[in-house]
């Protein structure tokens, strides 16, 4: 029900029961906030969407306060204006003056407030800072002085990913957001999704940077550097450089990586073209062999690091097949070291993508060839666009090349994989040739492409019905799981990713990102399938050649990788 | 120890949240703080996250989380007591054991705390161990008192 009221003068329809700040935002007004995260419980901690309502006697938090009836509002008078400077001087009294040095200068909430509110000098002494910096955990680093306690952490890692890996510590003056028993992250329930980053305001947690292995490696004339790119990356990297959201920059990201001084550029694509033929054999050999089934996808390492700790029961229902970045790495330097006849000790292999937890992965992850990493680094699509602005290149849209030998071609499938629903998609186009022994007409699956937490398709495939269920952000994934243990729900393929739409929304895309960029990163990938003509992975020309390598050797062992149970404080 | 949690778990329902507290204190009553292995029993029990269990356990100071000393020596650092040299107490308590305040001897027997006021100030300064007052307190009373807790010992 739509009802009337009165914000600075002048008239607005509010829905009864709508939070202030949303009747506000959807008429196009503003309030600062800090705390509020859409779609979450608002807790009105920071106090800076605070307002002026006729007949209260107090201020009112906006993100929390439900209209109920006509209301008379004021959102920038002198009381509120000089409420909320207060309140974020307070703020800054307890954070540190390290901007200049900080991670997220430029893309921080709290510095953009304090020049929006013409902060320019401090008016509280400030406390005495801890130091305390947990460089534990592989992908997350936790800075105790940065934090301004609002809570959103605490909130996506409970509410959307339903891990709960961080709390509020102690109470008043003294608390903190840490850990169960304030252990180091490392030894936590973290999956390393890196959703919190996303949501951190300031640099209370920011990932782990791999950026100075980097360029270390780069100035090393014995190195011989490989950088690949996966099509999450390429899909949002322009927005660090102010191009609108959705542009697909993966040809012209190519060529500035050339620029910068790799030896070789690929785009993980062809990975990924491997990665799916070999699931879509896994699937039918185990709905052939009666199981295990479901069979889960394994590209996600945060699902992966979910599922060890969570349900080590169905590690073995997790698909082996490494995921496209460690198939990549493993990839160059075996196939392609022998190719070029280099040695792979001196091959230092980059990979970029839209996820910090897969630097964990490239640590963790099985190497194929004795004791070297398949991959050295990982790069977030945050610090490869730092990266090229240290090496003084920016991201130039008009020069295009594509993926140096033997990596040249990718299907458009391979792109879909940073969707959520993207991988399963894919993966029918190849079962129903590998079934059928033709193309699929009807390349789309609409029904993947919805934006939904859980979503399920059945499709013929000869004479079985192959049931799959695509499942994004990990609280559903726990939901769904614990449905097919129960026996509720049966089928034959399960794609898992940890983040909310997939990797376009994952913990190393760019922060502070425009409104519906999510909607247009998505759309990009989409738009790429329909244009590109390469849109099977079986017909990805430059796979043919690794298959040839794998049938001559007779071993698929450096595509395969395994689990273990990990016990954590849950 | 797990069979002593066990025991007090039995006594709640599961998926009771609203036990948690109650729950916690007889935990720590117990086994003398919350141990790791306590807080992931008592979430399974009731079905909340650890992270929340130890949210909600940091926040009130009467849980402690590691294991304490046999004798906790509580100074008086209240007004009173601080007049008549609390302090010199204290840094007597620190050099004798070579630890500070809040800390713990590596022997796992004495620990020193502070307290705002035991309520005694009349015989000024006072200090409590394990329950027990002593007070008009000089280092060489003091010496006596961790003899007799030594001895105890033994």
């Amino acid at each position: 029900m739509f009802l009337n009221i009165e914000v600075n003068n002048q008239i607005i329809k509010a829905d009864k029961g709508e939070t202030i700040l949303s009747a506000l935002n959807r008429n196009g007004m503003n309030v600062p906030t800090l705390c509020f995260l859409k779609e979450l419980n608002p807790t009105g901690a920071c106090r800076m969407c605070v307002v002026e309502v006729e007949g209260y006697e107090n201020l009112i938090t906006a993100c929390s306060q439900p209209i109920e009836g006509f209301m008379k509002i004021q959102t920038h008078s002198k009381r509120v204006l000089n409420a909320r400077k207060t309140n974020l001087e307070l703020l800054l009294a307890n954070h540190p003056d390290e901007c200049l040095y900080c991670i997220r200068n430029g893309s921080c909430e709290l510095q953009n407030l304090a020049q929006s509110f013409n902060i320019n000098e401090r008016k509280f002494k400030n406390k005495k800072f801890t130091l305390k910096v947990d460089k534990s955990s592989a992908a997350i680093v936790k800075e105790t002085d940065k934090c301004i306690l609002c809570g959103r952490c605490i909130r996506i890692c409970d509410e959307v990913q339903d891990v709960s890996a961080l709390c509020f510590i102690k109470k008043g003056s003294s608390t903190t957001v840490g850990t169960t028993l304030n252990k180091p992250l490392s030894h936590s329930n973290c999956i390393l999704c890196g959703q919190c980053i996303m949501v951190c305001p300031t640099a209370g947690l920011h990932e782990k940077s791999h950026t100075p292995q980097v360029l270390e490696a780069m100035g090393n004339p014995k190195k011989h550097t490989v950088i690949f790119h996966s099509s999450s990356v390429s899909v949002s990297i322009a927005e660090e450089f102010g191009f609108k959201a959705g542009k697909d920059v993966s040809i012209s990201l190519n060529s500035t990586l050339k620029k910068l001084g790799f030896n070789k550029v690929f785009e993980v694509g062809v990975a990924s073209d491997i990665y799916l033929i070999e699931l879509a054999e896994d699937i039918i050999n185990r709905t052939q062999n009666k199981g295990p089934l479901p069979l889960f996808s394994s590209c996600c390492p945060a699902w992966i690091q979910f599922a060890e700790q969570y349900f080590p029961g169905i590690l073995t229902s997790i698909s082996q097949i490494k995921s496209p970045q460690q198939i990549m790495g493993a990839l160059i330097k075996s196939k392609y070291a022998d190719d070029l006849n280099l040695n792979n000790k001196d091959i230092f292999t980059i990979s970029v993508m839209p996820c910090i937890a897969k630097k964990q992965e490239a640590i963790k992850g099985n190497t194929s060839i004795s004791s070297f990493s398949d991959v050295d680094c990982v790069l977030t699509t945050r610090e490869l666009a730092s990266l090229i602005k240290i090496k003084g290149f920016k991201l130039d849209d008009t020069e295009t090349q594509l993926s140096d030998a033997p990596f040249v071609n990718q299907s458009s499938a391979s792109k879909l994989l940073g969707t959520s629903g993207g991988l399963t998609e894919s993966l029918i186009r190849i079962l129903h040739h590998k079934v059928t022994g033709k193309d699929i007409n009807e390349i789309k699956q609409s029904k993947l492409r919805i934006s939904k937490g859980i979503k399920e398709i059945s499709v013929m495939l000869g004479e079985t019905t192959y049931n799959f269920a695509v499942v994004n952000g990990i609280g559903n994934a726990r939901k769904l799981i614990n449905d097919i243990m129960s026996g509720k729900k049966t089928y034959h393929f399960v794609e898992v990713m940890a983040c909310k739409e997939g990797c376009v929304n994952g913990g190393g895309q760019p922060l502070l990102s425009e409104k519906d960029a999510l909607k247009s990163r998505i759309k990009a990938i989409y738009d790429s399938d329909e244009k590109e003509s390469i849109k099977f992975p079986y017909k990805n020309p430059s796979i043919s050649e690794f298959y040839q390598a794998f049938t001559k050797s007779g071993n698929k062992n450096i595509l395969i990788t395994n689990y273990k149970e990990r016990t954590v404080l849950k | 120890m797990d069979n002593l949690i066990e025991l007090i778990l039995l006594k709640y329902p599961k998926n009771a949240t609203e036990n948690i507290i109650e729950i916690l204190l007889q935990i720590q009553e117990a086994e003398g703080f919350i141990s790791a292995q306590s807080i992931i029993m008592l979430s399974e029990h009731v079905g909340v996250q650890s992270s929340k269990i130890y949210s909600v356990a940091s926040f009130y100071d009467q849980f402690v989380f590691e294991a304490r000393a046999k004798f906790i020596i509580r100074v008086c650092s209240g007004t009173s007591c601080y007049i008549s040299g609390s302090d010199t107490i204290i840094s007597f308590l620190e050099k004798e054991f070579n630890i500070r305040i809040g800390e713990i001897t590596r022997d796992h027997v004495f620990q020193i705390e502070t307290k705002s006021c035991l309520g005694a100030c009349a015989q000024s300064p006072v200090l409590e161990i394990n329950g027990v007052f002593y007070s008009n307190l000089t280092p060489q009373r003091i010496r006596q008192i961790i003899h007799q807790c030594k001895s105890s010992l033994q």
